[in-house]
């Protein structure tokens, strides 16, 4: 019993045991074991990896999406010229950050390299290969592409005694012993040809071994033997010299392929010389040096490769062919060209006629072959002039020495000795005589022609009978060669006939009588010939005409220049003379007193000149200069009027209405207050103007005095009458404005104060000066308060009357109006920045305003639109009053 | 004749009160490496100097190290004349591109492109605040800049010459041109008054004097010319230089005591202004023409430039300073 209960309890404690074992080991093993669906792959933010395949599979970046929350960004790349960046971008830049963790693509781990072990050798220690004989010059390609797997036992063996990649093996030397070795080895193994110096250079510091590079020269230190190259034993299979083979570029392909006309493989190798450095391209892979050549697989099978008979076989045709013939010298792998080079046939040059001239005119009909004129044939005397002459002319008088300057002179100076002045001289006098001659001679040709001309007439009057006709052009001919002058533009120099024509026509078309003109076409012409001249004539001359007008403000006045010249060339002349030649000094004749008075050194009265100047406004501000014209305007400003008033770009309606006074006083009358002496202004603006023009030595300012000081009496009377004279009232300026120009109210008033603080300023000037004048009381009466325009100054006192008057007087009125509107202008730019602030509603404002001013302003113009088209007509009509 | 009487006797005793002898002695010599060098130009102050160069190039030097300061580049050919502003901030040059250009001294940039020449700029000068540049051209006008507002064109153009306007002065109400038509032209601005006098010889270089008094006028006869202002007569005449081709300039040293002129023969003369002799010749070895002088505004230098080299003239040795 005891047992039984001894067993049964030794049972339960084993089974006790058992349970805690196994709780346990439960505990160890966690309570529960992960189900395949907890087991979830995720990243370091908690995000998971991989989802099912239909949920999307792999998952990256922002939940499935790219990059972060607010979407993809590209990295930021900034670069300009100045500032340029050198950044190289690498493909980690285009990486998730999970990439280049430990379980990414690229991961940023240090781990150890491949290559990096005992078995190993760095690519610096490796092994010299020795450049051996074969199709490839330099190192045998395969020995780079394949490296053994494991190393030899031999290697292994060496190693462990110490011994380390490229070195050689053997007693240690020191560095005087190495390199004697190294100098006997160079010598002794050398056979075949050299190599280029730079490669043996390179393969000398290939042989040597670590280390030695750095070391000294002592005795005491040793360093291991160079590597030898292990010696191969290769038969000699061939004639060649010793390590020689050739390369040869069909050696790979079969020889069949360039026969066939079907090249599978390119040439095996190509030496390109590019940049200066040999590259060479190409297949790689030849045939083995211990291999036999492979049959050629790739090449088209030909019948030609089998043998059809029994035996070796027979020696070629083709090669017998090739012996027999004598050419030795055709070299291996040439082939004789079958075709022989075209030979091109030689022609010899034309044969020029003895009576040939390279002149070339045209000819109006086979049957009218004029002979050439000798003037034609000399031209201008070009070809009178020898070398000499010419370059004299083109001042290379100097460059020449004077030997050769005076040897070919002309025969008949041949005996003095010509200065180059001379020789000048002599080349000018000659050109003149040859105009001269080609001028008579063609006036003789002209003549002639006329001759000719009138023959033809007579003929063709005989026909037409028109005995008035004669006289007619008789007449006409005789008006024209009257007032012919020799035109440097000649159109038509070839045929002096159409020429004379068309000098004809341009003095009668400048007289008015271009009808008469087809009196002088010859008879001969038809009349759609004479119609085709005409036009052709008059668009010559519309051609001619605006080429002066253009060109003159680009060069100074003719007569000018002449004397320049004349006076510039003797100076020319008598710079080429020699030094050494005693010449006579002559003063050029100048007819310039001034000149003549600074050749004699006079100077003083005689050589100055003084004038009026105006200068510009701005340059008399920028130069801090109180402007000595501060009544006139710019001195551009007639310029710029003329050019307002035809430039299609800016042309506005302002400026006819500013033209249209300037032109006659009458019209200025009534109705425009602002400018209250329009009728006085005619006469003395003009008088004004022309003293600008004449304007010398100061005159102007003492005369100019007294015409500021108006006489307003009798201009008021003026005025009356001519009220009284103009049917009609003009509308007032404000209209216009209103209509045609898009200011705002805002603007006008301030212009209106603009224009009141210039006149209190004129005002207080002039005050000084008119505190003598009586005052003029009528003019007060004249002003009414209805005038239109800008505000006259505050009417408190007299004075202030008489210098607005007076203000008016000394400007005339397009200037002062072609002042507002630049004053306008310049309120505007100034306004700009202040417009863009504005908002909408201030603009409806200043509608409202403008329109308010409007119905306050017209009293004609009370309905607030005024017709265009009445005012065009109005303004039409004081055109056509002007007129009259 | 009185007025003549007085500056001479002020010239006499200006020239008492300097005593020191004018012996140039070559300081500095500085190959420019940028062509031919049209022209060089101290600036205001005299511590830099500008060169304009055949290749399209202006450079800002400090000629007393040789240092290069900066290159501007920007004309589209040769550039013949430049000057720097009263404050050095800004530089006008001008060239044979027929424009004339604006830079801003520290950027390098060029600030305006004056257009409106029809040919070639020979020579560009700043008023007193350099707030206009007044440049005279091959096309006989003589055309003033604004430099302050952005007008692109020029604001006023003085037509009067009839040949090339190959030199411009200005001071502060006056514009002194020479022109090869043989007049010096001076456009009085407070009178509104031009001013021409007939010298009969083609006009390469004018200058004032420092009292404004006397206008200093090199014509292509190889003669210098010292002409009254006021009256017009001469004054003095000054010749030993060749100068027949070139356009050489000539100018007066910061005493008004020496008339510096360069020449055809590859040395600069330097005459005394009231005896009219020829004091010194400063030679440049190898080169044929000197053609440009500019001289210091406080100091007895001068910078000449001759071929491709600018050289720098002092009055005394360096080694006794």
């Amino acid at each position: 019993m005891t047992h039984w209960h001894l067993s049964m309890q030794c049972f339960t404690y084993v089974i006790r045991l058992i349970c805690f074992i196994t709780q346990k080991l439960d505990d160890i093993a966690g309570k529960k074991p992960i189900r395949i669906e907890d087991q979830e792959v995720r990243d370091e933010n908690g995000r998971r990896r991989f989802h099912g395949a239909f949920t999307g599979g792999f998952s990256a970046g922002y939940y499935n999406t790219v990059d972060t929350k607010e979407g993809w960004r590209p990295a930021e790349f900034k670069s300009s010229r100045s500032d340029r960046q050198k950044k190289e971008q690498k493909p980690q830049d285009f990486m998730d950050e999970e990439d280049l963790g430990a379980f990414g693509i690229a991961p940023q781990v240090l781990r150890a390299k491949e290559d990096f072990g005992e078995g190993h050798v760095s690519r610096k220690r490796l092994r010299p290969v020795f450049a051996t004989a074969g199709a490839i010059p330099g190192l045998p390609a395969l020995h780079n592409l394949l490296h053994p797997v494991k190393e030899t036992i031999g290697i292994k063996l060496l190693r462990s005694m110490g011994w380390k990649p490229n070195q050689g093996v053997g007693e240690r030397l020191t560095k005087k012993e190495k390199k004697e070795r190294r100098k006997k080895y160079e010598e002794t193994r050398k056979y075949g040809c050299d190599l280029p110096s730079g490669l043996q250079q390179r393969e000398i510091r290939q042989q040597t071994s670590d280390g030695e590079e750095t070391g000294d020269e002592s005795d005491d230190q040793l360093y291991a033997p160079d590597d030898v190259p292990a010696f191969l034993v290769k038969p000699k299979s061939n004639l060649f010299g010793l390590g020689y083979t050739g390369l040869m570029p069909h050696h790979v392909t079969a020889s069949t392929a360039p026969k066939s006309g079907f090249v599978l493989f390119e040439p095996t190798l190509k030496l390109t010389d590019r940049k200066k450095k040999l590259q060479i391209a190409g297949q790689a892979f030849g045939v083995g040096a211990f291999e036999n050549e492979d049959e050629d697989i790739y090449s088209r099978d030909d019948m030609s490769q089998y043998d059809f008979e029994l035996g070796g076989a027979k020696p070629k045709k083709k090669n017998s062919n090739m012996l027999a013939l004598p050419c030795s010298d055709v070299l291996d792998g040439f082939v004789r060209g079958k075709q022989n080079e075209p030979v091109f046939k030689r022609y010899p040059p034309p044969v020029i006629p003895k009576d040939f001239v390279p002149i070339h005119r045209s000819l109006h009909s086979r049957f009218d072959v004029k002979p050439m004129t000798q003037a034609e044939l000399s031209g201008l005397g070009r070809h009178d002039l020898n070398a000499n002459q010419r370059a004299a002319i083109l001042n290379e008088v100097l460059s020449m020495p004077p030997e050769t300057a005076q040897a070919p002179a002309p025969p008949e100076t041949v005996s003095t000795p010509l200065t180059p002045a001379e020789v000048v001289a002599q080349a000018l006098i000659q050109i003149k005589k040859n105009i001269a001659a080609q001028q008579e001679k063609s006036g003789q040709i002209v003549q002639d022609e006329e001759q000719k001309v009138k023959l033809e007439k007579t003929t063709a009057v005989s026909l037409v009978i028109d005995p008035d006709r004669e006289a007619k052009v008789a007449k006409l001919k005789s008006f024209v060669e009257s007032s012919r002058t020799i035109s440097s533009f000649q159109p038509f120099a070839r045929d002096l006939d159409k020429q004379y024509r068309f000098e004809a026509f341009c003095i009668l078309s400048k007289s008015n009588r271009l009808a008469e003109f087809h009196l002088l076409q010859p008879g001969n012409m038809t009349a759609w010939e004479r119609e085709r001249e005409e036009v052709e004539f008059d668009r010559s001359l519309t051609l001619y005409r605006p080429l002066t007008a253009t060109m003159q403000n680009r060069f100074t006045s003719g007569g000018h220049v002449e004397e320049n010249i004349q006076g510039g060339l003797v100076a020319q002349i008598e710079s080429f003379l020699p030094q050494e030649t005693p010449q006579p000094k002559k003063i050029p004749v100048v007819k310039d007193p001034a000149k003549q008075a600074a050749l004699r050194k006079l100077f003083g009265q005689l050589t100055r000149k003084q004038s009026q100047w105006k200068p510009d406004r701005l340059l008399c501000i920028r130069f801090n200069v109180p402007n000595p014209f501060p009544s006139a305007g710019d001195a551009q400003d007639s310029a710029k009027f003329v050019a307002k008033g035809t430039s299609g770009s800016k042309f506005s309606i302002f400026d006819v209405l500013n033209a249209v006074p300037q032109a006659g006083p009458s019209f200025m009358s009534s109705g425009y207050e602002n400018v209250p002496s329009g009728p006085v202004q005619g006469p003395e603006i003009k008088v004004q103007e022309l003293e600008w023009d004449k304007a010398e030595r100061g005159e102007l300012q003492e005369k100019a005095e007294p015409d500021l000081v108006p006489e307003v009496g009798p201009s008021e009377e003026i005025k009356e009458e001519v009220t009284e004279e103009v049917p009609y009232e003009r509308p007032p300026m404000d209209v216009f404005r209103a209509i045609f120009a898009d200011t705002d109210s805002e603007e006008e008033e301030e212009e209106e104060e603009e224009n009141k603080e210039e006149e209190d300023k004129q005002v207080e000037e002039t005050k000084k000066n008119q505190t003598r004048e009586q005052p003029k009381p009528p003019i007060v009466e004249e002003m009414d308060d209805d005038a239109y325009g800008p505000r006259l100054p505050a009417s408190g006192s007299i004075g202030n009357k008489v210098a607005v008057v007076n203000l008016t007087a000394i400007q005339d009125a397009s200037n002062q109006v072609e002042w507002v509107e630049r004053d306008k202008a310049k309120k505007k730019k100034e306004h700009k920045k202040d417009k863009k602030k504005k908002d909408k509603k201030k603009k409806d404002k200043k509608n409202k305003k403008r329109k308010r001013l409007h119905s306050d302003v017209g009293s004609s113009s009370s309905d607030e639109e005024v017709d265009d088209m009445k005012i065009l007509k109005k303004i039409v009509a004081l055109k056509k009053l002007q007129k009259l | 004749m009185s007025c003549l009487f007085l500056l001479l006797i002020n010239y006499l005793n200006l020239n008492s009160m300097a005593t020191k002898s004018y012996v140039g002695h070559l300081s500095k010599e500085i190959a420019c490496k940028q062509g031919a060098v049209r022209a060089v130009r101290f600036n205001v102050e005299g511590e830099y100097c500008l060169t304009c160069g055949s290749d399209k190039s202006v450079k800002l030097w400090n000629p007393y190290r040789g240092a290069l300061l900066k290159t501007y580049s920007g004309h589209g050919y040769e550039v013949l004349d430049a000057q720097s502003s009263c404050d050095s901030s800004h530089i006008v040059s001008c060239g044979m591109d027929k424009t004339i250009i604006l830079w801003d001294v520290s950027t390098g940039q060029s600030l305006r492109k004056y257009r409106g020449h029809l040919g070639t700029v020979n020579c560009v000068k700043f008023n007193e605040d350099s707030s206009v540049a007044i440049s005279g051209s091959v096309d006989t006008s003589v055309r003033c800049w604004d430099c302050r507002s952005k007008k692109p064109e020029a604001f006023q153009i003085m037509q009067e010459a009839k040949d090339s306007v190959s030199s411009v002065q200005v001071t502060d109400h006056e514009i002194l041109t020479g022109s090869l038509d043989g007049q010096i032209r001076r456009y009085d601005i407070r009178n509104g008054q031009l001013i021409a006098d007939e010298m009969a010889q083609p006009i390469t270089s004018v200058w004032f004097t420092r009292d404004g008094q006397g206008l200093l006028v090199s014509c292509l006869d190889s003669t210098l010319r010292l002409i009254d202002k006021d009256t017009g007569e001469l004054l003095q005449e000054y010749t030993g230089h060749i100068n027949t081709e070139y356009k050489i300039d000539c100018c007066l040293d910061h005493t008004d005591n020496h008339v510096i002129s360069g020449s055809e023969d590859g040395t600069v003369y330097i005459w005394s202004l009231v005896e009219g002799q020829l004091i010194a010749r400063l030679e440049h070895v190898g080169s044929k023409v000197v053609h440009s002088v500019s001289p210091h505004p406080s100091q007895a230098w001068i910078l000449t430039a001759a071929q491709n080299s600018i050289y720098l003239w002092k009055d005394a040795p360096e080694d006794e300073k």
